[in-house]
């Protein structure tokens, strides 16, 4: 599924959110907030943040899936190596 | 009939939503574990979720514990929960077990925003402690808002087709 550049970067603050150590919540929130703040000003009110992550969900679960592969696939190059 | 102080410190077991009993990284509890048991510098490779909510709980009941220490060990209790239940979402979507296993994400998850909406409360009611841990009530808050905006996606309402079509036009979804 192609993906353009601000829904990128919606998802990776997304999951920065679920992710990030506990003391980083309240700033990793501000970030999401502000780049979907960009695309409900451009709807001129016509939508909501929480509608805007609800359209993106299937986005997102794929996203982290494709991130945690990702790592897994890191982790075990960097075995090899080692080995 | 339960009361809040009870719910406090109540123990939950995930209704079905579990495989494994999921670890918590030393690098999320150093803190906490060293100030608890008053020692420093213990090596210790990982501690079960359970282990480290009955200590916490143990603790918490204590006689003369001041409710904001309380709140902190409680919510670094729940922290920790909610750290363990996104990597159980992403153990089961790697297994392919997670579309089966939504009914009990649905009760799990709604146990732990219970709870995180109990954490909150008490926080802002009667203090936090910050002095064994890092977080504020601002990011306990914006982590139970994640559990929230999860809840919709996953188990709420879907956006009305006109909006959708509305976000898709927002996005420009034909550009790659």
């Amino acid at each position: 599924m192609s993906r353009n550049r601000e829904i990128e970067a919606i998802l990776e603050a997304w999951w920065r959110l679920d992710y990030c150590a506990p003391s980083e919540s309240a700033d990793s929130k501000r970030a999401l907030d502000q780049l979907l703040d960009i695309s409900v000003a451009k709807s001129q009110g016509q939508c909501t943040r929480e509608q805007i992550l609800t359209y993106l969900w299937p986005r997102y679960r794929e996203y982290r899936l494709e991130k945690r592969k990702k790592e897994q696939v890191e982790i075990a190059q960097a075995a090899l190596k080692k080995s | 009939m339960v009361t809040i102080e009870e719910k406090r410190v109540r123990q939950t077991t995930p209704a079905g939503f579990t495989s494994e009993p999921p670890k918590i990284p030393l690098s999320e509890v150093q803190t906490i574990v060293n100030w608890i048991v008053g020692q420093s510098g213990v090596s210790i490779p990982q501690i079960p979720l359970s282990q480290f909510q009955a200590m916490v709980n143990g603790i918490v009941q204590q006689p003369g514990v001041p409710v904001p220490l309380a709140n902190a060990l409680m919510a670094a209790s729940w922290l920790a929960e909610v750290r363990a239940f996104r990597e159980l979402e992403e153990k089961l979507m790697l297994e392919g077990k997670y579309e089966a296993s939504l009914q009990d994400h649905r009760v799990y998850l709604t146990d732990l925003i219970a709870q995180g909406e109990t954490v909150v409360w008490a926080a802002r009611k009667r203090g936090l402690d910050a002095t064994p841990v890092k977080f504020t009530i601002d990011d306990l808050d914006s982590t139970l808002e994640s559990l929230h905006t999860t809840f919709r996606g996953e188990h709420g309402p879907q956006n009305p087709q006109k909006t959708n079509e509305l976000i898709s036009q927002l996005f420009d979804v034909s550009e790659p």
